[in-house]
């Protein structure tokens, strides 16, 4: 199962011997010097405490200039033409089926005890704080990349417990990892199975926004505040702006 | 152990946490204070607040988000040794799930959300480590039973010198 997800992007001869598992290197990277702005911020986030650690107090990701939250692309990303696979084993062609509609595509997975359903619940919060109005409906799409796991029962279970208007889908690994290289995110990676048969997953630590003229001009990081995540309350900020076009 | 000395520090919302604590604390030489006897944390004359300041491990504010996933979840936490001597989790477990261990959520420099085990956390002498959202937690795989806000399931803790802490955590509704 691990080979799956990978085995349709450039799978290099290294990373198929039979040596040192890559996941092996893998893993050994997250603990280098970390150079990405998102990877040290969670670092940082995650170190002992000397005292009364206050994590309350981290503040937002913001950017104070625009008031927006998250990063601004440009140009902005067109929608990659795949097609995943609705939890009711229907064709989910993302093109068409996000055609001119406010669309926040999330990559995890359902045995992800941490970072994903934090996300999703902020997501779910914002959805309720706006209510009514631009940017209250926006289309979440959940893409379960743990294939063997995140199976249409529990992936339903899992979303039904969060917010049953979020959409589940899942998909060809290869299809899956297409659609995460093309918006330029990290493909998913999953490791070789311990003794206990746990295994390590990895998926991208950002949420894509899809807006009405179907470009995506702001990514977010996906982290928990403490982090470098986004809060709900910059999801209630951006939503309504991003869903009436303005971007920045 | 220590019951006084934790309890002077306790946060509001650390009612629920060490439950007992088992096995022995190897101290570090100067105050030779260890027990082998199973010493209930809010009642321990055997261990007075000087007697065994080395290897005092304290366990708190265990809480663990109600899960979108049946049978997985994220015990977070707050383990403070008031003691001289380092510490050291060595290893987790718990009678309401088949398996659970420590790890750390991180982002690799590619941009990539993952998780780390945590093994052999070291836990310095006076300071306080928190398992917080996006950082540690003890996850918890294989629940025995569907759990519901306000329900507690028991996690133990091992450390190297100061043994097991039993930690109560009480399931609360998700961080958002």
């Amino acid at each position: 199962m691990t080979g799956g997800p990978t085995s349709g992007g450039p799978t290099s001869g290294g990373s198929t011997s039979g040596g040192p598992t890559p996941s092996g290197l893998t893993r050994r990277r997250f603990l280098g010097a970390g150079t990405g702005l998102v990877g040290s911020l969670m670092v940082g986030g995650t170190a002992v405490l000397s005292a009364c650690g206050d994590i309350q107090g981290t503040p937002s990701r913001t950017n104070p200039s625009s008031g927006f939250g998250g990063t601004l692309l440009d140009p902005p990303f067109t929608k990659p033409d795949v097609t995943l696979t609705t939890l009711d084993g229907d064709p989910f062609r993302f093109v068409e089926d996000t055609e001119g509609q406010l669309t926040v595509l999330f990559f995890g997975y359902t045995n992800c005890p941490d970072i994903c359903p934090v996300f999703l619940q902020t997501m779910a919060r914002a959805r309720e704080a706006i209510a009514a109005g631009p940017g209250s409906r926006p289309q979440v799409l959940f893409v379960g990349v743990d294939v063997a796991r995140d199976t249409p029962e529990v992936m339903r279970t899992y979303l039904a417990r969060i917010d049953p208007t979020f959409i589940g889908l899942t998909g060809d690994p290869a299809e899956i990892d297409r659609l995460i290289t093309e918006l330029h995110m990290p493909p998913v990676v999953l490791e070789d199975p311990a003794p206990d048969g746990s295994y390590v997953v990895g998926h991208p630590a950002t949420a894509t926004v899809f807006t009405r003229d179907n470009l995506a001009h702001r990514i977010y990081p996906t982290g928990v505040t403490a982090g470098g995540g986004t809060r709900m309350e910059v999801w209630v900020n951006d939503l309504p702006r991003l869903d009436q076009g303005t971007f920045k | 152990m220590t019951a006084a000395a934790s309890t002077r520090r306790l946060r509001p919302v650390a009612l629920l946490m060490v439950g007992l604590a088992v096995g022995s604390l190897a101290s570090c030489g100067d105050d030779a204070a260890s027990t082998d006897s199973q010493v209930s944390a809010t009642d321990s004359p055997a261990a007075g607040v000087d007697g065994d300041r080395a290897g005092s491990i304290v366990v708190e504010d265990a809480t663990m988000d109600l899960p979108a996933n049946p049978e997985i979840g994220a015990v977070h936490l707050i383990i403070r040794n008031d003691g001289d001597q380092d510490d050291r989790l060595v290893g987790a477990s718990s009678p309401d799930a088949d398996h659970v261990s420590v790890h750390r959520s991180v982002v690799d420099p590619e941009g990539r959300a993952t998780m780390e085990p945590a093994d052999d956390l070291r836990i310095a002498a006076g300071s306080e480590v928190m398992f917080g959202h996006g950082g540690l937690h003890v996850m918890i795989d294989g629940l025995h039973r569907e759990l519901a806000v306000g329900d507690t399931i028991t996690v133990v803790l091992t450390f190297e010198h100061a043994g097991e802490r039993a930690v109560t955590a009480e399931v609360v509704e998700p961080q958002s």
